[in-house]
């Protein structure tokens, strides 16, 4: 569904935010089959002894804050948080490509923080916020860096852009006022295979000078 | 990734007694262990998470010394003024080790305790010499990234981007057990060669935890220089970290042995001298000595010399050639 | 004439990309992004080494693991890594993970070949080509002859959206996705898997996460999704894992190319001999000398006029994966060779590299880029090789490519509905180049309408047929169609207008900017639609009509400026200027987006990527993005992207391809130009660079000295 990005470029957020909300249950009938594979209950973190906290191999629920709600899921505990969001929060936005943290496609915000959501147990997400590429927009509003992307045609196929969209994110609300050598070595944990590096850089760069309102 | 029961620690004094028990892996930000896993390479059946002990993330300007706590993040590293002002050596060693994304959740333990990076190594295709195997497949394999120094039997380079600059800055590791309430041991005591252990890189035995990782003293003059072939991401062929504590030069070689290497050769030559563009040179020229390189890694004796020679130039101030 | 039948799309546009919007929020969905209810997770189960046999394997283990459908081993003996030899099914992914882990496969190895250079056939033992005695003839006659020898290792395309299919068998019907460069073949390949007419097969390509070559069909991914869901009528997923995509998924074929040129006194060339190696997978390769396919092929020589060249070719087994198209197959790797050649000729010839291309280039067009472009990058400052001052040096090097714009099949359809919405439908995918803003900027110029009224959709089967996006046909396929269907649309609307004022000739209506007008009179698109009296009108074009235009040659001419430290062997590239014809521009964006995307993988494939076989077991050492390196943001030079010359008259060209050739032989001859040698194996890795500036330093001549 194409629609010209002219007509209505920031009607995108709220739908999707709702989108992954609701997904929360969804998330959990999914797991529903590993748990048929283990016919055990789920339950949550247990004290396993005196100040060690156990989370069964056969799963548990846990609630995770994602874009600002909470998402209650039942998960074992090799399911990383890359996994949760795609497979269980339908936040596909985030990518699996290298699955090993040298690509930044699954890039997310661990309390304004970027990380590799693959590289990263869900259960270690407990208790931190959550935001991925999907929660970045506001009230209906992009994000000035996806703003930013926009106005640059900073993509090609799009498959990374929203680990770059989210590591600039990151690299900005800690360097609000990046410079092009900030920038590049910023987003250094990124590949972007088309290689649309220099509408990325530039995207970068409008959306520090523009002071990220 | 293999299932397992994962386990949580709430306070420090619990996770020692856990790990005490032998039966989980250890787990800090879980960059190397959930990368092992992914590949088979490791599959405990229980994992031990200390990642949630925040307390444990710290760097502290003490009396005896900068006190930087187990779980302290590469990125907490490369934000510390203090660090990047008095440290230099190490700053710059973390600060630009891995990725931005990997840097939040690596921590400084983690680092110094990451298994390999060789390629033999970390594919579960490759039956290796550090896997229990029969074979480094280094020797007569593709062996570019590998040794020059220590080799033998197994030729892997120690992963460590940290690690030199802490056995250059004479840190010492605090390490904690069950038997043990604090052992500290020399940075430079801390790795160990092939020829010792293959299952290991380091004297960790199991139950012991890394609580701190101190630096006694603050280096007059430091500088960590990292030659990569790739300037995004990618691990150096040579790094060269040196620090001057006490008047003495101390330099430490990353990427080219099984361990941080420490060039008593270079060190020699270097004493407590000041540097010259011609001691900086005679000291990269110390520093190959006792180089064995494999039959496709040679270079690496070359980028020794200048990696070396460079650390040091730029720790005395001296001009090093700059990209234009 | 009151309205232009001419185009008058070239330049006006430089507007972001269509679907940018969806791409920045996330909201692109991917066939990887597609996860089903009561969904099945497929995956072959892949050789662990080059040339082996299992040994044992646990089936019965793998069978046992709880969530495990089935477990089946084709075939014992696998002739590279990643060689299928079976499939695992499960309900979940873990459960896919577990039963993987449990099948345990061990695995007897042989003596896997994995080094063109030790597998081919020696160039005295190839059979000479036909005309080798005009070739013998022009060496003999020439004043001057030089021949080098150039290495080039494989590379594979590591598009960031792995191969996969997302399969959902309804019995009378399919629902897929696939990730494809080809949404029609993909199709036309599931229904035939699935035993189902063409149109009982829905497919979906909206978004494709990157090709370059190796996505055309509905590969062994679609294969086998299509077999499992048809067998328990579930939807199926196979998606293929990072380590396989670099093992069984394609790659650029590895060469060896050998030269050997006179030279005329002038310094033109007049002929000489060639022969060329490509590594192609365990049982062969497909095309033969000139590149393409799954062969190991060689486009070398080309461009300059070399004179009479008797050119032997052959393509080499090694127990590797299989190569594929990729980006220009066979070019980039050619002209790296032949860009050192003539820098070597040259110097024979004492002539200036630039000069001595000027003469010999077979292109007038080439031939004003070569010299504007030397311009850009300041070659009058371009010193002697090797000379710059300080232990880091400075280089200037060029290179060139074109490429071939013939016809293509394509329909594009238009809905033009009554509240004045413009639907532009084409089955065509946009894989990342901008497809889909390319057509819709074709007809909304041509229409002279905002964007506001524009909807484009493409990558599904049921829309009208596109080309594969391959061999860089996509907007030459369609743009012409494009402008026809406008034109279509045009006048379907225009009629209307006239009926409702009252005039005989519709070309006496103008629309200009969105406004229909005559006579005094203007009546805006919208309000137009609106006298439509029904839901909509459609209108589709599959002829070029007057819209196919004289092609370009998609010439091309970068220039390369990079630094190497002498001390380390490490080589930045400052600045490539790339200038590009690309016939009729469109979109601006999406055209210097896909210039510097190319000379940045062009640079990649330069100086870091590399499909290493370890020579013991023939096991890929470095399937992943790490130890496989690839370019990133640091690695990025400053780019200078010109669209050479825009031109009404020729048609809109190819782009896909043509800028990634260039620039390995550019930064080739640059370094060539700082260090004062040439490294002629790629890639341009340290140890290369060092050795090189070894042979020529002052060891190496007090060595050479009597």
């Amino acid at each position: 569904m194409q629609r010209d990005n002219g007509s209505k470029p920031d009607g995108v957020s709220r739908r999707q935010f709702l989108q992954g909300a609701g997904g929360a249950a969804a998330g959990s009938m999914l797991l529903g089959l590993s748990q048929s594979s283990h016919g055990e209950q789920p339950a949550t973190g247990v004290t396993a002894r005196s100040g060690v906290r156990q989370y069964a191999a056969s799963g548990s629920v846990v609630t995770l804050q994602i874009n600002g709600s909470p998402a209650q899921l039942t998960i074992t505990p090799e399911t990383t948080l890359l996994q949760a969001l795609r497979e269980l929060l339908n936040l596909t936005g985030a990518k699996e490509v290298c699955d090993r943290g040298a690509c930044g496609a699954c890039t997310v915000l661990l309390d304004g923080r970027s990380v590799n959501s693959c590289m990263m147990l869900a259960i270690d997400a407990v208790g931190h916020k959550v935001t991925t590429i999907e929660g970045l927009a506001k009230d209906g509003k992009l994000d000035p860096v996806q703003r930013a992307f926009v106005d640059h045609d900073a993509c090609q196929c799009g498959y990374c852009i929203p680990g770059f969209v989210v590591r600039s994110r990151a690299l900005l609300n800690e360097t609000p006022a990046a410079k092009s050598d900030t920038i590049r070595h910023g987003l250094s944990g990124n590949i972007c295979r088309c290689a649309a590096y220099q509408r990325i850089f530039a995207a970068v760069e409008a959306a520090a000078k523009g002071g990220l309102k | 990734m293999n299932s397992f029961d994962y386990l949580v620690a709430e306070q420090f004094d619990a996770a020692v007694a856990e790990y005490g028990r032998g039966t989980a892996a250890l787990k800090a930000g879980g960059i190397d262990l959930l990368d092992l896993m992914k590949e088979g390479i490791d599959s405990p059946s229980t994992v031990l998470s200390i990642g949630e002990l925040g307390e444990f993330r710290y760097i502290r300007d003490e009396n005896d010394g900068v006190h930087i706590g187990c779980l302290t993040t590469l990125a907490d590293i490369g934000r510390s003024k203090l660090l990047k002002i008095k440290y230099p050596v190490l700053h710059h060693a973390a600060a630009e080790a891995a990725t931005p994304q990997i840097r939040e959740r690596a921590t400084i333990a983690g680092n110094l305790c990451q298994r390999p990076r060789c390629w033999y190594f970390r594919q579960r295709e490759f039956h290796c010499l550090k896997k229990g195997g029969a074979t480094c497949f280094a020797v007569d394999g593709e062996n570019r990234y590998h040794a020059i120094f220590g080799g033998g039997p197994s030729y892997i380079v120690h992963p460590s981007n940290i690690a030199p600059a802490l056995v250059a800055l004479d840190a010492v590791i605090h390490v904690r057990s069950t038997d043990k309430e604090n052992e500290p041991i020399k940075a430079a005591d801390f790795f160990v060669l092939p020829e010792q252990s293959l299952k290991t890189e380091n004297v960790l035995k199991p139950g012991q935890i890394i609580s701190e990782v101190v630096l006694p003293q603050a280096p007059t003059q430091s500088a960590t220089i990292e030659l990569r072939e790739k300037q995004s991401f990618d691990w150096p062929v040579t790094m060269a970290c040196v620090a001057r504590l006490d008047g003495g030069w101390r330099v430490c070689l990353g990427s080219v042995a099984p361990i941080p290497w420490l060039s008593r050769p270079a060190m020699e030559v270097l004493a407590n001298k000041d540097i010259t563009p011609e001691l900086a040179a005679a000291a990269g020229e110390a520093a190959v000595k006792g180089a064995d390189p494999l039959a496709d890694n040679e270079y690496k004796v070359q980028l020794v010399k200048v990696a070396t020679k460079r650390a040091l130039l730029t720790a005395a101030g001296l001009e090093v050639p700059r990209w234009n | 004439m009151t309205y232009r039948s001419d185009n008058h799309v070239a330049l006006e546009n430089d507007g972001p990309r269509l679907d940018i919007v969806e791409k920045v929020t996330g909201k692109a969905r991917f066939t990887t992004d597609y996860y089903l209810p009561q969904m099945l997770w497929a995956a072959y189960i892949i050789c662990d080494y080059g040339d082996a046999h299992v040994r044992k394997s646990n089936i019965g283990a793998a069978r046992a693991v709880k969530g495990v459908l089935e477990v089946q081993i084709d075939k014992q003996d696998g002739q590279y890594h990643g060689d299928r030899l079976g499939h695992i099914c499960a309900e979940s992914r873990q459960a896919l993970e577990r039963g993987l882990a449990a099948l345990d496969l061990k695995f007897r190895i042989r003596n896997p070949k994995t080094r063109l250079e030790d597998e081919r056939t020696p160039r005295d033992k190839l059979t000479p080509a036909q005309n080798d005695a005009e070739a013998q003839k022009a060496l003999k006659e020439s004043a001057l002859a030089a021949e080098a020898e150039f290495q080039t290792q494989v590379q594979t395309h590591v598009a960031l959206e792995p191969h996969g299919c997302v399969v959902d068998y309804r019995g009378d019907s399919a629902v897929a996705y696939g990730s494809t460069q080809s949404n029609i073949a993909f199709r036309n390949d599931l229904a035939r898997e699935l035993k189902l007419r063409q149109d009982q097969v829905e497919f979906h390509c909206e978004y494709v996460g990157g090709g370059f070559g190796a996505k055309f069909g509905c590969d062994s991914e679609g294969v086998l999704a299509a077999k499992l869901s048809k067998k328990y009528s579930r939807p199926c997923r196979v998606i293929r894992t990072r380590k396989q995509e670099h093992l069984d998924t394609g790659n650029r074929p590895g060469s060896i190319q050998y030269m050997r040129i006179g030279l005329s006194r002038d310094g033109k060339m007049r002929g000489g001999k060639i022969a060329t190696w490509g590594s192609v997978g365990p049982t062969g390769g497909g095309q033969a000398s000139a590149g393409g396919g799954g062969g190991g092929g060689v486009r070398n020589p080309s461009r300059y006029n070399f004179g009479a060249i008797a050119k032997v070719h052959e393509d080499v087994s090694l127990n590797g994966g299989y190569p594929r198209a990729m980006r220009a197959p066979g070019n980039p790797q050619a002209m790296f060779a032949i860009e050192l050649m003539m820098d070597h000729l040259a110097e024979k010839a004492g002539k200036d590299p630039l000069e001595f291309r000027l003469l010999n280039e077979t292109s007038d067009i080439r031939r004003e880029m070569l010299k504007v472009g030397a311009e850009l990058i300041g070659w009058s400052h371009r010193k002697p090789n090797g000379t710059t001052h300080g232990p880091i040096k400075r280089g200037l090097g060029v290179g060139v490519a074109d490429w071939g714009n013939g016809r293509g099949n394509a329909t594009i359809g238009i809905n033009v509905y009554r509240d004045g919405t413009v639907e532009v439908l084409s089955g065509a995918q946009d894989i990342g180049t901008g497809y889909r803003t390319m057509i819709g900027d074709v007809v909304r110029t041509h229409l002279g309408l905002p964007r506001e009224l524009l909807v484009v959709k493409v990558g599904r089967s049921d829309y009208p047929e596109g080309p594969a996006s391959g061999g860089s046909m996509t907007s030459r396929a369609t743009a012409p169609k494009g402008f026809m269907a406008a034109d279509l649309a045009r006048e379907g609307i225009r009629r209307l207008v006239a009926k409702e004022w009252g005039i005989q000739k519709v070309d006496d209506i103008a629309l200009e900017n969105g406004v229909f007008k005559a006579g005094g009179k203007s009546m805006d698109w919208a309000k137009a639609c609106r006298l439509m009296m029904r839901d909509r009108l459609s209108f589709s074009s599959a002829e070029d009509g007057q819209y196919w235009k004289t092609p370009t040659g998609s010439e091309a001419v970068q220039f390369a400026d990079v630094s190497v430290d002498t001390e380390t062997g490490i080589i930045r590239v400052n600045k490539v200027v790339a200038l590009q014809n690309v016939g009729l521009p469109v979109n601006r964006n999406t055209i210097e987006n896909q210039i510097c995307g190319a000379v940045i993988q062009g640079l990649s494939f330069c100086l870091f990527e590399d499909r290493i076989l370890n020579r013991q077991t023939g096991a890929m050492v470095n399937p992943n993005m790490d130890m496989y390196k690839i370019a990133g943001p640091v690695d990025v030079p400053e780019i200078v992207p010109i669209i050479w010359r825009e031109d009404r008259d020729v048609g809109v060209n190819s782009l896909g391809e043509p800028p990634v050739i260039p620039t390995p032989g550019a930064i080739a001859t640059a370094v060539a130009n700082a260090i004062g040698t040439q490294v002629r194996s790629m890639p341009l890795t340290p140890d290369k660079v060092l050795a090189a500036i070894a042979s020529v330093g002052p060891a190496a001549r007090k060595a050479k000295a009597p």
